[in-house]
C-alpha cells in the first residue's frame, strides 16, 4: 500500500450541506429493494401453495384479464407521465413537472380505484380458501404500494410548487419517480403471477 | 466522489450540513440511544435466560410452570434476537461508521431516528404482550413457528402483539439499513476510496445490504401470520396439504438465517478492527479481507433449507449451502493471524497487559472457534435432529449471540473514547471479560453437549434418569456468570454516561482509521480537520509521518 507523508487541509465549514447528487435517489432504490422481497416472499407463497393444491384456482373460482389489463394500461402511462417530470425538472421547468406529477397523481388515484374495484367483486372472500388469501393479500400489497408511492409523489410535488426543486437540485423528484415506477413494475410481476400464470379452468 | 487533494475541501463540505444545535439528530446520539435500548433488552433476555437455565438445572425443576418455561423461552430469544442483537450493532454502526468514513452526518439523520423509536416501540409492545389477554400463548420461540401459534390454543391479542412489534423491529432495521449504505456510499471522505473503507464500515454496508434483502420476506410472513390470524387466512396451517407446513419455516429462515449471518459480518468487522491496533501491523490483506466478509454476507442467503427441518429433496445441496459460508469465515480469522504474525516486527513500547478490546477479541475468536464447529456440525445435519434438539440452542448461541455480543462489548470499550470521550472502566472491562467469556463458553458448550445426549429444544423438565444433569448445571452456571458480566457492561455504560468526563487523547489505542484523528468525543461535525486520505489507515500514516510509529498517546 503505497504510503506517502499525508498533509493537514482545512475541511469546509461543518454548516455549507447539500447531499451529493444521487443520494436520495440510491435511498430510493434501496427501498424499492426491500420492497420488492416482500413482493417475493408473497409471490413464493403463491407458487408453492399452488403447486400444492389441486385445483388453482379453486372450482367456481373465475378469473378474467379485463380489468388488470386496464390497471397494466393505466400503469404504463404513469410510468411515462412520472418520466415526463423527471425529464421537465432537469430542465428546470417546474411547470411542466408540476403537470406531470398532477397527470401521475391521476393515474395513481385511478388505479387505487379499479383494483379496488376488482377486490370487491370478487366471487369469494379472503377466508374461503388459501387461493383467497393469497389473492386480498397479494392485491393489497399493492393498494399500499400505490397509496405510498401517491404520498411521495404529492411530497415531492408540493416542493416544487415551493420552489425547493428545480435544476440541479432534483434529486427528490428522481427518488419519488423510482418509487412510482416500482408501482408500475410490481404491477407486471403480479399481473403474471395471479393472472396470465394462473388462469382459471 | 472525486479522489484527490484538490477536491478535499468541496467534498468534505458535502458530507457536512449536520445542524449543529440539533442533539437528537446526531449520529452519535441517536446510536448511543440505539445502543442504551439493546443494553435493556440484553438484560431482559438475560433474566429470562437464566430462569431457563436454572428450571433445567436439575430434573424435576419446579421453578417455573410448563406454561411459564415456554413462555420465558419465547420472550428471552424475541428480546435477545430482534431487540438486542440487531439495534445493538445497528447503533454501534450508527454511531461509528460516519466517522470512520469522514462524514460528518449520516445521509438522513431524521430517518436514523425514526428507526430508533420505532425499535423502541415495538420492543415495548414485545414487553408488554405477557401482561394482556392471552400473554401466556406466546409460546412459539423466537422463531415465533415452534409450534406455529395458529388455531384456538393461541387466541389472544398478546400474540398479535408480539407480531405487529417485531414486524416494526423489521422495519426499523431496513430504514436504519438503508441510511447506513447509502452513507458509505455517499457520504465518504476524498480519498477514502471503496478498496480504503475500514473493515467496520465495510462489513456494515454488508450487513445492511443483507438486511434489505433478507428481512422484507421475513416480514411477508409476519403479514401472513398475521392475516391467518386475525382475518381467517388459510395459509400457513396448511390443513389439507401438506407443504403448507414447510411455508412458514421456509419464509422465516429464508430471512432470518442471512439476518443472523449478517450480524456475524459486522461482528467480524469489530475485530478486524481491533486486531491489527494491538497487533500493531496493518491488516495482512484489506482487500481479501473485504472479499471474505463480502461473500460471507453472499453466501449466507444459501444456508437456509438447512434449517426447514421436513425438507428433504436435494439434501446434499442444503449441506453444501450450509457449509461454504464458514469458508469466507475462517478466511478472515487467517487474515488476522497473519496480521498478528506480522506485527513482531512493531515492537509495542508501553504498559506490557493486554487491553480489554484485545482480551474479548481473543475471547471473541474462542468463542467463533467453538461456534464454526457446532455450525459445521448442524450443517452435516442439514434439516435433521441437531435442528430440533438443543444443539439448535448451542448453534445459535455459540456461532451468533456469543461472537455478536463478545465483538460488542469490544468495541463499545474499543470506540468508548468516540462515544462518551472517555474510556470504559479497565478494572470492570476484565471482569466483564472473564465473566462473558467464560460463562459464554461453558455455557454454549453445555448446550452443545446437552443437544449429543438428545436433549430436546423445548422441554421444561425432565426426569433424573436421561442423565442431563451435569451439563445442565453446567449450563446453568455459565449462564448465570455471562448474565453477570452483562450487569457490569450495563453498569459499566451508565457510569460512562453518567459519570464525571475522564479525559481522554484523540487516539488512546494507537488507532488506525479516521475516527482516531478527531478529538474524543467528537464535536458535532465530527471533523474540524480532516487528514489527507492515501490509505486504508489514515490515522497510522499520519503517525508514521509525524515520525512516532510507537506511542498511540498523542495526549490532545
Amino acid at each position: 500500500m503505497e504510503v506517502t507523508a499525508p498533509r493537514v487541509e482545512d475541511p469546509a465549514p461543518a454548516s455549507a450541506g447539500v447531499l451529493p447528487r444521487g443520494t436520495s435517489l440510491l435511498a430510493a432504490l434501496l427501498f424499492v429493494s426491500a420492497n420488492t422481497m416482500v413482493l417475493a416472499g408473497l409471490l413464493t407463497a403463491w407458487f408453492v401453495t399452488k403447486g400444492a393444491t389441486r385445483a388453482w384456482p379453486p372450482e367456481g373460482v373465475t378469473v378474467d384479464t379485463y380489468i388488470p389489463t386496464i390497471v397494466a394500461v393505466t400503469a404504463a402511462m404513469g410510468a411515462v407521465a412520472v418520466q415526463w417530470a423527471v425529464w421537465a425538472i432537469r430542465r428546470n421547468d417546474q411547470r411542466s413537472a408540476t403537470v406531470a406529477l398532477v397527470l401521475t397523481v391521476a393515474l395513481g388515484l385511478a388505479m387505487l380505484n379499479v383494483e379496488w374495484y376488482e377486490l370487491s367483486r370478487a366471487s369469494f372472500g379472503l377466508a374461503d380458501h388459501a387461493y383467497g388469501t393469497l389473492y386480498y393479500l397479494i392485491l393489497g400489497y399493492h393498494l399500499v404500494v400505490v397509496a405510498i408511492g401517491l404520498v411521495s409523489l404529492v411530497v415531492v410535488g408540493a416542493r416544487i410548487l415551493a420552489g425547493h426543486l428545480g435544476s440541479p437540485d432534483y434529486d427528490a423528484v428522481r427518488a419519488a419517480a423510482t418509487t412510482w415506477q416500482y408501482v408500475n413494475a410490481s404491477w407486471l410481476f403480479i399481473g403474471l403471477a395471479l393472472f396470465v400464470f394462473s388462469p382459471h379452468g | 466522489m472525486v479522489d484527490g487533494p484538490a477536491s478535499a475541501t468541496t467534498a468534505a463540505g458535502a458530507g457536512a450540513g449536520a445542524r449543529a444545535g440539533d442533539a437528537a439528530l446526531d449520529h452519535k446520539t441517536v446510536g448511543t440511544l440505539y445502543l442504551v435500548v439493546a443494553l435493556a433488552f440484553l438484560l431482559t433476555s438475560g433474566v429470562l435466560g437464566v430462569l431457563l437455565r436454572a428450571q433445567l438445572a436439575g430434573p424435576d425443576g419446579d421453578l417455573l410452570t410448563v406454561n411459564q418455561y415456554s413462555e420465558a423461552f419465547s420472550y428471552h430469544g424475541l428480546f435477545g434476537v430482534f431487540f438486542f442483537l440487531v439495534p445493538a450493532v445497528l447503533g454501534l454502526a450508527t454511531a461509528v461508521v460516519p466517522l470512520q468514513i469522514g462524514a460528518t452526518r449520516l445521509a438522513f439523520p431524521r430517518l436514523q431516528a425514526m428507526a430508533l423509536w420505532l425499535t423502541v416501540i415495538g420492543g415495548g409492545m414485545v414487553a408488554a404482550a405477557p401482561f394482556l389477554d392471552g400473554g401466556s400463548k406466546v409460546v412459539s420461540g423466537w422463531t415465533l413457528g415452534s409450534p406455529l401459534p395458529l388455531g384456538p390454543g393461541f387466541g389472544g391479542e398478546a400474540v398479535d402483539l408480539v407480531i405487529l412489534g417485531v414486524g416494526l423491529s423489521l422495519v426499523a432495521a431496513v430504514a436504519a439499513s438503508v441510511n447506513l449504505v447509502v452513507t458509505v456510499a455517499k457520504l465518504r471522505a476524498p480519498g477514502v476510496t471503496l478498496a480504503r473503507l475500514p473493515l467496520f464500515s465495510w462489513a456494515v454496508t454488508v450487513m445492511a445490504s443483507v438486511f434489505v434483502v433478507a428481512l422484507g420476506v421475513l416480514l411477508a410472513a409476519l403479514v401472513m401470520l398475521f392475516v391467518d390470524r386475525n382475518l381467517g387466512g388459510q395459509l400457513l396451517a396448511g390443513a389439507s396439504e401438506p407443504p403448507g407446513s414447510t411455508l412458514w419455516p421456509t419464509l422465516f429462515w429464508f430471512g432470518a438465517y442471512p439476518m443472523l449471518w449478517g450480524l456475524l459480518v459486522a461482528a467480524l468487522g469489530i475485530v478486524s478492527e481491533i486486531v491489527p491496533v494491538f497487533a500493531r501491523a496493518r491488516i495482512a490483506d484489506h482487500g481479501r479481507a473485504m472479499a471474505a466478509l463480502g461473500a460471507t454476507g453472499t453466501l449466507a442467503f444459501f444456508g437456509w433449507p438447512s434449517e426447514v427441518v421436513g425438507l428433504s429433496d436435494g439434501r446434499w445441496l442444503f449441506v453444501a449451502g450450509a457449509l461454504v459460508v464458514l469458508l469466507p469465515v475462517l478466511s478472515v480469522v487467517v487474515n488476522w493471524l497473519l496480521t498478528l504474525a506480522s506485527g513482531r516486527r512493531h515492537p509495542r513500547p508501553g504498559p506490557r497487559t493486554p487491553a480489554v478490546p484485545a482480551i474479548l477479541a481473543v475471547g471473541f475468536s474462542l468463542a467463533l472457534g467453538l461456534g464454526l464447529l457446532a455450525g459445521a456440525a448442524s450443517a452435516l445435519d442439514a434439516a435433521g435432529d441437531l435442528h430440533v434438539n438443543a444443539f439448535a440452542t448451542g448453534t445459535q448461541h455459540g456461532l451468533f449471540f456469543l461472537p455478536v455480543t463478545l465483538a460488542l462489548v469490544a468495541g463499545l470499550h474499543f470506540w468508548g473514547p468516540k462515544l462518551w470521550g472517555r474510556r470504559l472502566s479497565v478494572g470492570a472491562g476484565r471482569l466483564e471479560a472473564l465473566l462473558l467469556v467464560g460463562g459464554g463458553l461453558l455455557l454454549t458448550a453445555s448446550l452443545l453437549v446437552l443437544g449429543l445426549q438428545d436433549m430436546p429444544l423445548h422441554v421444561a423438565t425432565y426426569a433424573s434418569g436421561e442423565g442431563w444433569q451435569a451439563a445442565g448445571v453446567a449450563a446453568a452456571v455459565g449462564g448465570a456468570a455471562f448474565g453477570l458480566g452483562a450487569v457490569v457492561v450495563v453498569l459499566d455504560v451508565v457510569g460512562a454516561l453518567a459519570g464525571r468526563p475522564a479525559p481522554v487523547g484523540r487516539d488512546p489505542w494507537g488507532g488506525h482509521t479516521l475516527e482516531w484523528t478527531t478529538t474524543s468525543p467528537p464535536p458535532p461535525h465530527n471533523f474540524t480537520v480532516l487528514p489527507l486520505v492515501v490509505s486504508a489507515t489514515p490515522a497510522l500514516d499520519l503517525r508514521e509521518a509525524a515520525g512516532g510509529a510507537g506511542t498511540g498517546e498523542d495526549g490532545s
